[in-house]
């Protein structure tokens, strides 16, 4: 990567503070009217410390989780396994629910993130600076004007950061150095700013790390250490929004953004025992422009949007033993979409509808793929009622798709319905109860019908149904002084027909993707926050959740009937402890995954260990006349040292350290 | 409800305890007699390649015999095993090493690690003469490994990914698959003069050369693969004596073959087994196998001591293997659970 860019970076982290301008608070106006408020004074925990959210995770907890990327974040969400192969930028996924990644919906700023080409996004390429919440979900909030299509996942990973939200007259901004073990240094900075009815924000990180860590690995019954080399890294992002607030009542805006990054990386592969040469690489730029405008009014709100985005992915294997002696994939992802979306509240009624149009391309030199396309539209519609202590929401949704390539072409129609109905049993504690139905689909990823013989231009969509019982509890809810406790469980139950897998169809080595599996999911989450405040300047908080999963193959005459698929943990644990006094805070976070297989046949050759890992971090955060805030703060990854893998043969990092200097402008 | 986070956490950490732990049957085995060594490939990049030993006829067995007996594990993807004089021979291909093992107790001898300026060879098969054991690599070359030194003497150039090869007339045939630039595969045997260790001519067999084997007739069959597809996988013959290749026109397919006496070998398909007569150069009998037991047919060894078949059924392959044993008129005598992807049986 240039240097010139990189030391950009750097000399503009330090440059941006002295564009420093007044102080104002600022306030999301992106589902409401815009509101002004005067400056006032309030106290840093109260500005920093959401109510009790329970939905998914805020600012303060993602500046001191600081994670390496947004899987991070991800994993802390109850009902989710990630699949992690380990190092920075490594491939990470995951799976909510039992369901495949594929049927996750990510969303960014309100604009969908999707790969057609692989059918799910690498989490791990996706970074945590400057984000502001990540919530999830089975559906979107009804009055959310999110893109038509994300309705039609089974799950949603939505992720905000400070571009989403507009910010009124006055100017902030925050810096970030970071150093850390494996040779990691990173400088990261945004700004943003209101001109008369103009909003400006723009960010931009560098990264890099040699990567290479240490590991145990457990050969047989003797225990090896090694080195996991070619796991070099080295990213930059960047991105920037223009809005421009219109109308005469300040209800329109009209917003652009932007966001790149671009990625170099060795590929350390799995851990082969006796065989540690590992010399692939992988190169990705991603481009995207997005475009929206929304208007808001007392009953009636919606937003027309452009998306468009092209992502370019380069394989390199330099000591291939074909008759080239490498490899080199190439890979040009292209995808076009735009939509509206409207809320209207009517009397006694709340509606939603829209539509949306989604063309995906992929141009690659590997001739096979046959350049293909698909053309998707969406429709939907719905509706929300409430009456005495009942909630009710229904959502019918179509997709119809056309697929080609160059062999021919594919299309087919499928349909989405969602029902929830929500009972408060007690207004006061805030008790409710609700019961949701889904039907959702997720088609073959371009990889899985067209790679070459792995792909199969046949397959059928992967149908998904599911059923989730809610409860909610707020236990204890005093003055601000005091016991907050909020409880949450869910139990599920999902099933999966034409399920996508790869199976060996013709000998070992030609694995072909097949709609053969059939898989039943049923779980339960349990989920507690709890925040005692005991005077402005000392909090504590105990945030734990739990997963109990069973994901189960049930496809016909299978020798796995019955068995728990592979990579499928029962129990998943996370237990986070945080306390805050002034401006120092502690966090120890502890993640726990039970017993899962490699494979789906659940024999004890298949068995991976369970692991238990905590993370510590450490912070200090000074301000300085309400207008300045300097911070530091030390993450402490897998205190415990313990050698553990999400993934057989990809061995995780033992414990190491990230240190983050802080810098910011109120 | 005070410290329900508190309790949740230690009663589930608790009950994850309850997961099976790997459960093996470890029998005191010191000689290798009255059983067979089983290879099992396992899966790419799952390390998890593993030797099964099984007393026969009682079925007892070490399921990871190597472990047993290295306190290490085999590796990754364990191709072809053979045993010469007092050893055994074992090629991992992904780990790309040669593990070398008594043929008495099965106790290591040496791990050879099979790299070339640090890069993984990816040995493949192995055949053995002349005091000799060479090793195909899919790099490319012929490894010629001394028995006695155990170390590598001399690397031959052969065509592109190596797989199969076999010994006769003095001379090795290697099948050079190319399967690495599928669908644009090699075609070609390479016939290798042992007394000078050079490659003197290619011979051209059909797409995809895989499997070697050679029979006391001086003659030499090759599996052509094709490509899994509209070419189809057929057997070609070579005359050891004239390198010209003498048979290309068998009209059966053939998925794999396996040494059975000096009249016969036994070949395998996906809708049986069958016996191919040398003499009169074409499927004597069928064996009347049900092949309805059978989920993967991935391999066959013939057992002279006890005339039997032994069919290795890799069960889709991602499921823990099973040899099935039938008598030679294709009576099902018993089975053996052993690894994933069972490829090879030495029998003692």
């Amino acid at each position: 990567m240039k240097h010139w860019i990189k030391n950009s970076l750097i000399v503009g982290s330090l440059l941006l503070p002295a564009f420093s301008f007044g102080q104002e608070i600022e306030m999301d106006t992106s589902i409401m009217h815009v509101k002004h408020i005067d400056a006032v004074h309030i106290p840093l925990c109260l500005i920093v410390m959401p109510p009790v959210p329970l939905d998914g995770l805020y600012k303060e907890d993602i500046e001191t989780i600081n994670p390496d990327d947004v899987a991070g974040l991800v994993s802390k969400i109850p009902g989710t396994t990630i699949r992690s192969y380990g190092g920075l930028g490594g491939l990470k996924t995951v799976s909510m629910r039992g369901l495949g990644g594929q049927h996750t919906a990510v969303i960014v700023d309100g604009f969908e993130v999707t790969n057609a080409q692989a059918g799910q996004m690498n989490l791990g390429q996706l970074q945590a600076e400057g984000l502001e919440s990540v919530t999830s979900g089975l559906i979107l909030p009804f009055d959310a004007l999110q893109p038509i299509s994300s309705n039609f996942a089974g799950n949603n990973l939505q992720f905000r950061t400070f571009l989403g939200r507009s910010n009124n007259q006055r100017f902030r901004m925050k810096s970030s150095v970071r150093y850390g073990s494996f040779m990691r240094r990173e400088v990261y900075s945004q700004g943003e700013k209101s001109v008369g009815r103009w909003n400006f924000g723009a960010f931009g990180k560098y990264r890099d790390a040699n990567g290479v860590y240490p590991y145990h690995f457990l050969n047989g019954s003797t225990e090896t250490a090694g080195l996991r080399g070619n796991n070099d890294y080295q990213d930059m992002h960047f991105g920037a929004k223009v809005e421009r607030i219109l109308g005469d009542k300040r209800n329109k805006r009209l917003r652009l953004m932007y966001r790149s990054s671009l990625i170099d990386q060795g590929l350390p592969g799995a851990v082969i025992l006796y065989n540690e040469s590992a010399d692939e690489r992988m190169s990705t730029q991603d481009h995207r422009i997005m475009l929206d405008f929304k208007q808001f009014k007392y009953n009636s709100n919606f937003r027309t949007y452009v998306n468009a985005g092209v992502n370019d992915m380069e394989y390199w294997d330099p000591t291939y033993l074909n008759a080239l002696g490498y490899v080199r994939d190439q890979f040009r992802n292209f995808q076009l979409d735009g939509g509206y979306v409207h809320f209207r509240e009517l009397e006694k009624i709340k509606l939603k509808w829209g539509a949306e149009q989604k063309v995906e391309t992929l141009r690659s030199n590997r001739t096979a793929f046959g350049q293909p396309l698909r053309a998707s539209t969406f429709a939907l519609f719905g509706a929300q009622k409430e009456w005495n202590r009942f909630y009710f929401e229904g959502i019918a949704g179509g997709q119809f798709v056309h697929d080609q390539n160059a062999e021919g072409n594919n299309e087919h129609f499928q349909f989405t319905p969602n029902a929830l109905v929500r009972y408060t049993i007690a207004k006061a504690k805030r008790i409710t109860t609700e019961l949701l139905y889904k039907r959702n689909f997720r088609l073959p990823s371009f990889n899985e019908l067209y790679f070459g013989e792995v792909g199969n231009r046949n397959l059928k969509p992967e149908i998904a149904h599911q059923l989730n019982l809610g409860f909610d509890w707020r236990i204890k809810k005093e003055s601000y002084y005091g016991w907050h406790w909020v409880l949450h469980s869910q139990g599920y139950y999902n099933r999966v027909h034409n399920k996508i897998v790869a199976i060996p169809t013709k000998n070992l080595f030609v694995w072909s993707m097949q709609n053969v599996a059939e898989a039943a999911v049923y779980g339960a989450i349990g989920e507690s926050r709890v925040i005692r405040r005991f005077s402005d300047k000392l909090r504590i908080e105990l945030l734990a959740n739990y997963t109990w999963q069973r994901v189960i193959d049930i496809t016909p005459d299978a020798i796995t009937y019955g068995h728990q698929v592979a990579y499928a943990p029962e129990h998943t644990i996370n237990a986070d402890f945080m306390a805050a006094y002034k401006g120092t805070s502690l966090r120890v976070s502890n993640n726990f995954v039970s017993g899962r297989y490699a494979l789906n046949q659940n024999v004890p050759a298949n068995y991976l260990d369970p692991f238990w890992t905590m993370d510590l971090a450490l912070g200090y955060k000074y301000t300085i006349n309400d207008k300045h805030k300097i911070g530091v703060q030390l993450n402490v990854r897998n205190l415990t040292d313990v050698s553990y893998a999400f993934i057989r043969s990809y061995v995780m990092p033992g414990r190491h350290y990230l240190l983050t200097l802080n810098y910011e402008i109120l | 409800m005070k410290y329900f986070s508190l309790v949740l956490f230690a009663l589930l950490i608790l009950s994850s305890c309850k997961e099976d732990e790997p459960q093996t049957y470890v029998p005191d085995v010191n000689q290798l007699e009255n059983g067979m060594v089983v290879l099992n490939e396992g899966l790419f990049q799952h390390n998890n390649s593993t030797i099964t030993w099984v007393a026969l006829p009682s079925g007892t067995k070490d399921p990871t015999f190597f472990e047993t007996k290295t306190a290490r594990s085999l590796g990754d993807t364990g191709n072809d095993m053979i045993r010469y004089g007092g050893k055994i021979y074992i090629v991992v291909n992904v780990s790309s090493t040669l593990e070398v093992m008594s043929a008495v107790d099965f106790s290591p001898i040496k791990q050879i690690e099979m790299l070339e300026n640090g890069q993984p060879k990816q040995p493949r098969s192995l055949a053995v003469a002349n005091g000799k054991v060479y090793v195909t690599c899919y790099d490319g070359f012929v490894d010629v490994l001394d028995t006695i030194s155990l170390t590598v003497d001399q690397r031959i150039a052969v065509g592109s990914n190596p797989e199969g090869l076999a010994v006769s007339n003095n001379k090795l045939y290697v099948a050079n698959s190319g399967g690495l630039n599928f669908p644009n595969v090699d075609s070609t045997v390479s016939v290798i003069d042992l007394a000078t260790h050079t490659e003197l001519q290619k011979i051209t067999v059909g797409n995809n050369p895989g499997s070697v084997l050679a029979n006391n007739a001086g003659e030499v069959f090759v599996i052509s693969r094709g490509d899994y597809g509209t070419i189809p996988s057929r057997l070609r013959k070579i005359d050891a004596s004239t390198d010209q290749l003498v048979n290309a026109s068998y009209s059966f397919d053939i998925n794999g073959m396996s040494p059975m006496s000096s009249t016969d070998m036994v070949i395998f398909d996906d809708g049986g087994v069958h016996l191919f007569n040398f003499q009169s150069d074409a499927i004597a009998a069928t064996i009347p196998i049900n092949m309805g037991m059978i989920q993967t047919l991935y391999d066959i060894e013939y057992n002279p001591s006890d005339d039997n078949f032994y069919v290795m059924d890799a069960m889709g392959y991602t499921n823990e293997g099973i040899i099935r044993r039938f008598d030679n008129a294709g009576n099902f005598v018993s089975s053996y659970q052993v690894g994933l992807n069972p490829t090879k049986i030495l029998f003692f």
